[in-house]
C-alpha cells in the first residue's frame, strides 16, 4: 500500500512539474516515431553455420485533434540457422488517447488490434491479436519522449482447427521522438 | 522497493535540467538511447510461463566537440520455469563524430568490455571488443536517427574451456540528446 502511495505521489509530481513549458506534443499533425530495425549474423569460428536474425519493430503514429493518435506497429522477427528459419509477424493498429495534463508528462492509453502469425519451415499459424497498453510519455526536452509503459497482449493462433493463444504482460522503457508538421513536411 | 520512486524522480529531474538542443557535438551534451523491458508470456494450453528481462540502455557524454565517452550495459534474463539463462555485458564506447556542418554526423566507435553467459550449471565470461560506425542524423530538434554497422568479437572461457562469437550487425533506431543549458549571463 505504501508503495502504491509513493508511486501515486511520484506520478502527481510529474504531472504538475514544468507546467510552464511549451506543449507541442499534442499538436495536430505531429508524427511520433520509435522502435528499431536490426539485422545480425552471429558465428562461432569452430562451426560453419551462422545464426542470422532480422527484427523490424518500428512505430509510427499521427496525431489527430484533441490528443487522439492513430499509430501503426508492425512487428517482424526472422531467425535462421542451419537451413531452417522461424518467422513471427504482427501488424497492429494502435489508436491512442494522450491526455493533456498541462505539463511535460502525457499519460496515455492505447488499444492494439491486428493480426499475428508464426511460421516455421513446415507450418504457418495465424490469428487475431488484441491488446491494450498505457503509461506515460514524458517530453524531457525538445521533441524527445521518454516512454514508460505497461502492456497486455492476447494473441490467438489457429492450429489444425484448434485455437491456441498466448497472453503477454510486459513493462517497457524506451525513447521516441515526435516531429512537428513543418518538420515532417520537409 | 521504496527507493524506486525516488530513483525515478531523481532521473526525471536530472533530465529536465537540460535545455533543448543547441548542437549535438557540443561539449557537455548527453546522448541517450536503448530500452528496458520485462515480459511474461503464457500459453493457453499449458501452465508454463516464459519470463524475459532485457536491459539495453545507452548513455554517452560529449567530452569535447565530437568526442564522446559512452557506456553500454547489456542484460538479458530468460526464465522458462526450469532454468534461468543470463547474458550480460558492460561496454565502454569511445566515439568520434565528424561535424560536416549539416544535420548528418558520421561517427566511428570503439567498444571494449566484459561479457558473461550463465545458466544453472555453468558460467562463461571473457572480454569483448568491437567497432561500429555509421550516421547519426539530427532529423529534428534533439532527436537522432541512428544508422550503424557493427562488428563484435566476444570471448568466453571457463576452466580451460574456450569459445568465441563474432557478430556482424546492422541497425536503425532512435536516440535523443540533451544539450547543456547555456551559462547564466
Amino acid at each position: 500500500m505504501k508503495q502504491i502511495q509513493q508511486f501515486s505521489w511520484l506520478c502527481l509530481f510529474l504531472l504538475f512539474t514544468h507546467a510552464a513549458q511549451a506543449q507541442t506534443f499534442l499538436q495536430r499533425g505531429n508524427i511520433e516515431l520509435g522502435g528499431d530495425i536490426s539485422f545480425s549474423s552471429m558465428k562461432e569460428p569452430e562451426y560453419d553455420n551462422s545464426l542470422n536474425t532480422f527484427t523490424f519493430n518500428p512505430y509510427i503514429g499521427c496525431m489527430f485533434s484533441g490528443g487522439f493518435e492513430l499509430g501503426f506497429r508492425p512487428q517482424l522477427t526472422i531467425v535462421s540457422y542451419d537451413g531452417s528459419s522461424y518467422t513471427t509477424m504482427g501488424l497492429f493498429l494502435a489508436p491512442a488517447y494522450n491526455m493533456n495534463a498541462g505539463s511535460i508528462v502525457y499519460p496515455y492509453l492505447e488499444l492494439l488490434i491486428g493480426y499475428n502469425s508464426i511460421n516455421n519451415d513446415e507450418d504457418n499459424y495465424g490469428g487475431l491479436g488484441l491488446g491494450v497498453d498505457g503509461g506515460l510519455k514524458i517530453n524531457i526536452a525538445g521533441n524527445s519522449l521518454l516512454l514508460i509503459k505497461l502492456e497486455y497482449l492476447h494473441q490467438e493462433y489457429d492450429i489444425d482447427d484448434e485455437n491456441e493463444s498466448i497472453n503477454t504482460l510486459s513493462f517497457g522503457v524506451g525513447f521516441r521522438i515526435f516531429l512537428p508538421p513543418h518538420t515532417a513536411a520537409k | 522497493m521504496q527507493t524506486f520512486p525516488k530513483i525515478c524522480l531523481c532521473f526525471v529531474l536530472f533530465l529536465t535540467e537540460f535545455a533543448s538542443a543547441q548542437s549535438f557535438t557540443q561539449e557537455g551534451t548527453i546522448e541517450m538511447g536503448g530500452d528496458i523491458s520485462f515480459s511474461s508470456f503464457k500459453g493457453s494450453e499449458s501452465d508454463e510461463q516464459l519470463i524475459t528481462l532485457t536491459f539495453n540502455p545507452y548513455i554517452g557524454y560529449m567530452m569535447s566537440p565530437g568526442f564522446e565517452i559512452g557506456l553500454r550495459p547489456q542484460l538479458t534474463m530468460i526464465d522458462d520455469g526450469d532454468e534461468i539463462l543470463t547474458t550480460w555485458g558492460v561496454y565502454m564506447a569511445d566515439a568520434y563524430h565528424f561535424n560536416l556542418g549539416s544535420t548528418i554526423f558520421p561517427y566511428v566507435e570503439f567498444l571494449i568490455g566484459f561479457n558473461s553467459i550463465a545458466n544453472q550449471g555453468s558460467r562463461y565470461g571473457g572480454f569483448g571488443v568491437g567497432g561500429d560506425g555509421g550516421l547519426k542524423i539530427n532529423i529534428s530538434g534533439n532527436s537522432l536517427l541512428l544508422l550503424k554497422f557493427e562488428y563484435f568479437h566476444e570471448e568466453y572461457n571457463t576452466e580451460g574451456d574456450y569459445f568465441s562469437i563474432n557478430t556482424l550487425s546492422f541497425g536503425v533506431g532512435f536516440r535523443i540528446f540533451l544539450a547543456p543549458k547555456p551559462a547564466a549571463k
